[in-house]
């Protein structure tokens, strides 16, 4: 075909080079690059989708066959496996839609060259193109993959699990797992464990977590002020010994709390005896157990606060103290009207994913009391947050399915709150407030 | 054939409905029946992961050897985390033909169907103690050998109590003679709170788990609130009242104040023996104290070995099987680990009779009751627990902390079974 030269206008109407490269790409990887007189190029096309289609065979076969039935014979299928299998079949489909979708888009482009009359470009050109411009992709595409594996991948395997029968009655295999659609989530709401303690539990959740995180970072604000004072010597020290809560493993330091709160052989209770003021029951007074978590969580997270501050403290230009102090600012109104601004608007974002964290802090909770101490009449502790109350409730009783579908709601709950959040931060508003 | 391929590619939806119809080829094997079983090369038993039972198990399995000719390979492997390998590996072609656990996952196993009930004698099952082939079994049908059979007694401390008192009710007397929790003295104590440990007072005042007429559990009566039950539990209470047990008592507290010398009795397990010589207190093991004049049952864990149902040998699996259970490998396996037998015979041998401290356990394990391994048993742990805190604490009396127990689990039972 000769590369055509009309008018815009006229082109549109009539049949021409670009269309018909467009149309043998979709037909086949390869093609249009063939028509495009590019052979090379064309045939590795070509090749890379034959041998797409031959690796994989096997995978989609029985990926989406899995996926679809989740197995027909109990012993011979396995229906969480298949599903897993599905899962990467999907995929690779999606992987390999994006490859023909390019090879798609350089038929158009190479057909639109031609169409003004240019020379198809040389595979050494095409090779170039591709790691010149195409050279970040080139470089990120391994960690993308690795993402899509190990982060992506089980989220979706947990979703898909959400609307499954998955439980102990259902269990590969002697027995199939099927599809139930959005059951899980109406047969949730009708489970009389919830009625006694969801509300219980919702409230303290989001009590705990606007408590626990507001504090963390006044606290972490508060000292990172103070240690910035001019006045202060031996900024290092104090900085290293108030960071020491957050560099040893929380998992250590919890439990070793959980001993220092014992009631009757606690070191706290033994000090307060001494003291004359008696023991406090921490582990087994619901009030109490609250208490102790949340002076725990202050002491978790306060240095992180401090560490983050103290950078935003640092990049506060001093002319702006200096110009208050002229106009006869009080230190408290210094920092009321600029470093608190100032650090708030920094630290924002990062404050909403700590209030998010926080939402789902199981480890604290779970390993100080396990959610305890128990409550009369109700299937979650005293202490419990929806996280914690959920897992022990859920994998008490087998039920996966109903796991799975609770995580999505809660996931769901911190997303949207989180995502509303971040829309109303000034961090996202067009203001130039540092320099 | 191009286009073929593209209807493959750009069109997965059609596609996966297309393939509904196509999926696995069918190539079930059928596994040979008994005797006619063509000899295996070797056959795969996972241990638990503990070195003087592995070494035990790799010492039988030479033996087994040397009279079969069949090779036997002894992997390594957490007991707790075998039935979630099982269902991995086993369709994979990569299980084991025997396999070992504690007994109270036997009703899962069976649920998900990794274990297949065994085809043995009379006279093999015979042997082992009563509650050992209970807990082995499921729905009446059996499902593995007992090995190992676990249970409390009582400990005291030579130097507080010359001797161990016959009966509940002296232990008790004395206990409130020589508590006083100021001091970190204690005369008696056990973790209270805890139904595994506090079981025995239920048990003995006529309470009962689920009904059981001996082929099968019913889960839909419950006996954990009846009259006997409410009677174990006020005798819990009366601990607690007169201050004897201090409330939210955990292993860790207990077990120090012991070795520390501060308490004159308390109820333990075998798991304790080696930590409490190691401490170096002078104490001696007895069989449970009689509660009204009767010889309270505990609870018995048993670790037996079962045939998975993946296994392509179950003939000799089940030959290895016997073997490993036999009265001499038992024997053995009690002279290399110290772990005790559930075989009659050898609950009377010297070699158990005269260990005083080992006698004392093997005594009570003739008065034990299985964990019930049904599945609902998960159920019942977590509330039985709690209702003995809130007595403990004085939040509930017994009658109404065993009745909401009881109705929390039928709550988490029916929510288990939707």
């Amino acid at each position: 075909m000769e590369p055509h030269r009309q008018p815009a206008t006229i082109r549109k109407r009539k049949w021409n080079a670009t269309k018909t490269a467009v149309l043998l790409s979709v037909l086949s990887m390869g093609l249009g690059q063939w028509y495009n007189r590019q052979w090379i190029k064309g045939s590795l096309f070509l090749i890379l989708q034959f041998s797409y289609v031959v690796v994989f065979y096997d995978i989609f076969n029985m990926g989406l066959w899995g996926i679809v039935t989740l197995g027909e014979k109990p012993f011979r299928d396995n229906s969480i496996l298949l599903m897993a299998e599905g899962l990467i079949a999907i995929f690779l489909i999606l992987f390999g839609l994006l490859f023909y979708g390019l090879n798609i888009r350089d038929a158009y482009q190479v057909g639109r060259l031609r169409e003004q009359g240019l020379r198809s470009p040389g595979i050494w050109a095409s090779f170039r193109a591709v790691t010149d411009k195409g050279f970040p992709y080139l470089i990120l595409f391994p960690s993308f993959l690795f993402l899509v594996f190990v982060v992506i991948y089980p989220l979706l395997f947990m979703m898909l699990i959400a609307f499954t029968n998955y439980d102990l009655y259902h269990s590969p295999p002697a027995k199939l797992v099927d599809w139930v659609g959005v059951d899980n989530f109406t047969a949730l709401f009708q489970l009389d464990l919830w009625r006694n303690s969801f509300v219980n539990v919702f409230s303290w959740t989001v009590v705990w977590t606007l408590v626990a995180t507001t504090v963390q970072f006044a606290l972490g604000l508060i000292l990172a002020v103070l240690i910035n004072q001019k006045r202060v010597r031996g900024k290092r020290f104090f900085r290293t010994v108030l960071i020491l809560p957050w560099a040893v493993p929380p998992f250590i330091t919890i439990i070793t709390w959980a001993a220092l709160f014992n009631d009757d052989f606690g070191f706290i209770n033994q000090m307060l005896s001494t003291l004359g003021i008696g023991a406090i029951p921490w582990l087994t007074d619901a009030f109490w157990t609250k208490a102790a978590l949340l002076l725990i969580q202050f002491w978790l997270g306060f240095p992180f606060n401090m560490a983050l501050c103290t950078g935003v403290l640092q990049s506060i230009s001093s002319e702006m103290y200096e110009a208050a102090e002229v106009d006869g600012a009080s230190a408290f109104d210094q920092f009321r009207s600029i470093t608190l601004p100032m650090v708030l608007y920094a630290t924002a974002p990062l404050l909403i994913v700590q209030y998010a964290g926080n939402f789902n802090n199981f480890n604290v909770i779970y390993l100080f009391n396990q959610g305890g101490p128990a409550v009369p009449e109700s299937t979650a502790g005293g202490s419990d947050i929806l996280i914690s109350w959920v897992y022990k409730l859920m994998f008490d009783i087998s039920k996966f399915n109903y796991a799975a579908a609770i995580s999505i709601i809660i996931a769901i709950i911190v997303m949207s709150l989180a995502a509303y959040q971040f829309t109303r931060t000034r961090s996202f508003k067009e203001e130039d407030m540092i320099q | 054939m191009k286009k073929k391929w593209s209807a493959w590619l750009s069109v997965p939806l059609v596609l996966a409905l297309v393939l509904t119809a196509c999926g696995p080829q069918d190539d079930a094997k059928e596994t040979g029946g008994g005797g006619t079983e063509e000899r295996p090369e070797e056959l795969v038993i996972w241990e638990n992961d503990e070195d003087i039972q592995v070494k035990h198990t790799q010492k039988m399995a030479k033996k087994f050897e040397e009279e079969t000719g069949i090779k036997v390979k002894v992997v390594a492997f957490k007991q707790d985390d075998q039935q979630q390998k099982l269902s991995l590996d086993g369709p994979a072609g990569k299980g084991a033909d025997l396999v070992t656990w504690p007994h109270d996952n036997n009703g899962e196993a069976v649920l998900k169907g990794l274990i297949q009930p065994l085809d043995v004698d009379e006279e093999v099952t015979s042997a082992f103690t009563e509650p050992s082939i209970q807990a082995m079994s499921v729905d009446g049908e059996l499902y593995g050998l007992p090995r190992v059979t676990e249970n409390v007694a009582l400990f005291y401390n030579k130097d507080i109590l010359a001797e161990a008192p016959e009966s509940y009710e002296d232990l008790v007397a004395f206990a409130k003679d020589f508590t006083d929790p100021k001091k970190k003295q204690y005369g008696f104590l056990f973790e209270g709170e805890n139904f595994y440990f506090n079981y025995f007072l239920f048990d003995t005042m006529g309470g009962y788990i689920f009904k059981d007429d001996g082929n099968g559990t019913d889960t839909e009566d419950i006996g954990l609130n009846s009259d006997g039950a409410v009677k174990g539990m006020e005798k819990l209470k009366e601990l607690y009242d007169a201050k004897l047990i201090p409330v939210n008592l955990k292993a860790d507290n207990l077990n120090g104040l012991f070795k520390e010398g501060k308490v004159g009795a308390v109820i333990s397990g075998p798991w304790a023996v080696r930590d409490y010589q190691a401490a170096g207190v002078d104490f001696g093991v007895v069989p449970m104290p009689t509660v009204d004049g009767k010889q309270p049952n505990t609870f018995a864990g048993v670790k037996g070995l079962y045939l998975s149902s993946y296994s392509e040998h179950p003939y000799w699996a089940t030959e290895l099987m016997k073997f490993l259970t036999s009265k001499d490998a038992l024997k053995e396996r009690f002279e290399d680990t110290g772990e005790i037998p559930p075989v009659k015979e050898l609950l009377e041998d010297p070699v158990i009779k005269d260990d005083k401290i080992v006698s004392a356990f093997a005594q009570q394990s003739e008065h034990t009751v299985p964990m019930p391994n049904v599945p609902e048993m998960h159920q019942v742990w977590e509330p039985m627990n709690h209702a003995a805190t809130f007595v403990a604490q004085g939040k509930q009396s017994p009658q109404k902390a065993l009745d909401s127990a009881v109705k929390l689990i039928n709550d988490k039972i029916k929510a288990q079974q939707q």
